[in-house]
């Protein structure tokens, strides 16, 4: 009744094999998050929006467009004439993360984030102040329709591209060398950097 | 002095079965983490040792539901139902046996009782848990958790049959029922004695259990829980421990009839209930070897696989045995010989008789 074909079983054994050298000798390959991270796509818009204190004029244009009201600015009149933001506050745990700030800014001065850790253990501290809006490297613009910053963000790493976690203090040895941006979106090549313009 | 003696082993069985209970559970999330190459829970505690703890935390504080037009009562009495007798089970394990051991010597074997039909009494006792998991699934008045539970007696039931024929062969071996007789009867352990008993008792025990690969009524990926669907908060986890602390008892029952219990190999060193322990733990990592390795079965596979399969081949076990015992070969090293050939010999002819068929097992 057996006809030449393989016996049962064997696929049994190499499995078994298999699965005892991944649990002797294989190191694990999933990213330990808290310490080490990936870097995510350059055109990722997280949960968060970065303010640019040199490009804003107090305006209050974005306070005025959100449909939310998320948006409190306090302004103050400098010696020549010109306004600056003396609070401006961003609920992030009631925004919506629509983008009209954004998009009716006419000064380019607010930008959807790219961060998207965003918990907290308090509802006030979901209240950013101006000091923590700014852009710094933990809170990078996002570069999604915006060429401007997608240039300078660094490339994404990812496991399907071949790229490799950064690592932190606690992380495993292993050679830290550049990531490879193979896969992650090129450089927009003559991206213009100067403000991309009122619409 | 007697009743000293059995509250003293009442204690000592309850802190080793919850502990080990305890233990096994943080052991397979991080032993299969390591198997699939992720470290498992490695947060709550010195690498991830207060998990099970934080678990139990939480699964205390959760609500515990009652469906509205289920059994109340057999609802609430199936989990204690069917966690219960796992605990039965360890009454006549012997954790080390009479006279001298490591460190210490007993004037008798150190189990709670060591009953002279103890075979039969584990039997009889672990059979207990599928009348929880009827109670289970007729009390939820849910028509998939009755569905699921009878699936899992089905599945339990066809098992118990090349289950049970195995432990006729060690029984055939030691000439005794009784655990601690059986564990002294051990000079060779009964595995190189019996191969293919242990293949077909470790094999029908996995699938009495419900574990993978045989987990087809809890298959976590495919169908809602079967028969604990309607289960939340203490009593879930009631069938939770159930589940690890049969596995406990399995470890156990395979490490007493088939490793030597507590019996270093070949006696090279004194008897302790250190080696028992160690037996346990070696059994239970075999489980998740093959948990982390078989992808599951179907309920038709599994069926033909404990008719088919089991069934034959643990009959063929039998008589092999009993011919052994008979005859004038005995159960020396020259048993030993033959009966791991024949072992490997009757598995391959055997696997032989089925051939696939556009993919379907037939035989």
């Amino acid at each position: 009744m057996a006809d030449a074909k393989k016996p049962l079983g064997q696929g049994i054994l190499k499995g078994l094999a298999l699965t005892l050298k991944h649990f002797l000798a294989r190191p694990i390959i999933t990213v330990q998050y808290p310490e080490q991270t990936l870097v995510h796509s350059r055109r990722l818009r997280g949960c968060d929006l970065v303010w640019d204190p040199e490009r804003c004029t107090a305006c209050c244009t974005c306070a005025k467009s959100c449909p939310q009201g998320n948006i409190r600015i306090e302004t103050r009149l400098r010696p020549d004439n010109t306004r600056e933001a003396v609070v401006f506050e961003i609920d992030h745990g009631r925004t919506m993360f629509c983008g009209l700030c954004v998009e009716s800014c006419p000064f380019d001065a607010i930008h959807m984030g790219k961060a998207s850790e965003r918990a907290t253990y308090s509802r006030e501290s979901l209240v950013l102040p101006k000091e923590k809006l700014t852009i710094s490297p933990e809170r990078q613009p996002s570069g999604y329709f915006r060429p401007q910053f997608e240039a300078e963000l660094p490339p994404q790493t990812l496991l399907v591209y071949g790229g490799r976690a950064s690592e932190g203090p606690a992380a495993p040895a292993a050679p830290a060398g550049p990531p490879a941006p193979a896969g992650a979106t090129p450089p927009a090549a003559g991206a213009p950097k100067e403000k991309v313009g009122v619409k | 002095m007697d009743w000293l003696r059995w509250i003293i082993f009442v204690v000592i069985i309850l802190a080793f079965a919850l502990s080990f209970v305890m233990a096994f559970i943080l052991l397979e999330r991080r032993i299969v983490g390591k198997f699939q190459l992720r470290p498992g829970p490695n947060r709550v505690g010195p690498m991830g040792m207060l998990q099970p703890v934080a678990d139990a935390v939480k699964i205390l504080l959760k609500e515990d539901i009652t469906p509205a037009k289920g059994d109340r009562w057999v609802h609430r009495l199936a989990p204690i139902v069917a966690f219960a007798p796992a605990l039965l089970v360890f009454a006549v394990v012997p954790f080390q046996g009479k006279g001298p051991g490591l460190g210490f010597s007993l004037d008798q074997p150190a189990a709670l009782a060591d009953l002279n039909v103890g075979v039969l009494y584990i039997v009889a006792v672990s059979s207990i848990s599928v009348i929880g998991m009827i109670m289970a699934g007729w009390a939820s008045n849910n028509k998939y958790s009755l569905l699921g539970a009878m699936r899992a007696i089905a599945q339990m039931v066809s098992y118990e049959v090349p289950l049970v024929l195995s432990i006729v062969g060690i029984v055939i071996a030691s000439g005794s029922l009784s655990l601690n007789s059986i564990v002294e009867a051990q000079s060779i352990p009964f595995i190189l004695l019996q191969p293919l008993g242990f293949l077909i008792y470790f094999l029908g025990a996995t699938a009495e259990i419900n574990r993978a690969p045989f987990d087809l009524l809890e298959a976590e990926s495919e169908i809602v829980a079967s028969y604990h669907t309607e289960y939340s908060g203490m009593r879930f986890a009631m069938f939770f421990l159930g589940e690890y602390a049969y596995a406990l008892g399995v470890s156990a029952i395979v490490s007493v009839l088939f490793l030597g219990g507590y019996k270093f190999p070949f006696g090279l060193l004194p008897q302790s209930f250190i080696w028992f322990l160690a037996k346990i733990f070696l059994v239970f990592f075999l489980m998740l070897w093959v948990r982390s390795t078989l992808p599951r079965v179907r309920i038709d596979q599994m069926m033909a696989f404990a008719w088919k399969f089991l069934l034959p081949l643990s009959l063929v076990n039998l008589l092999l045995v009993a011919a052994e015992g008979v005859s004038t070969i005995g159960f020396g090293w020259a048993a030993v010989g033959i009966n791991v050939i024949l072992a490997i010999a009757f598995v391959v002819i055997w696997a032989n008789r089925f051939y696939r068929v556009k993919g379907v097992t037939v035989g």
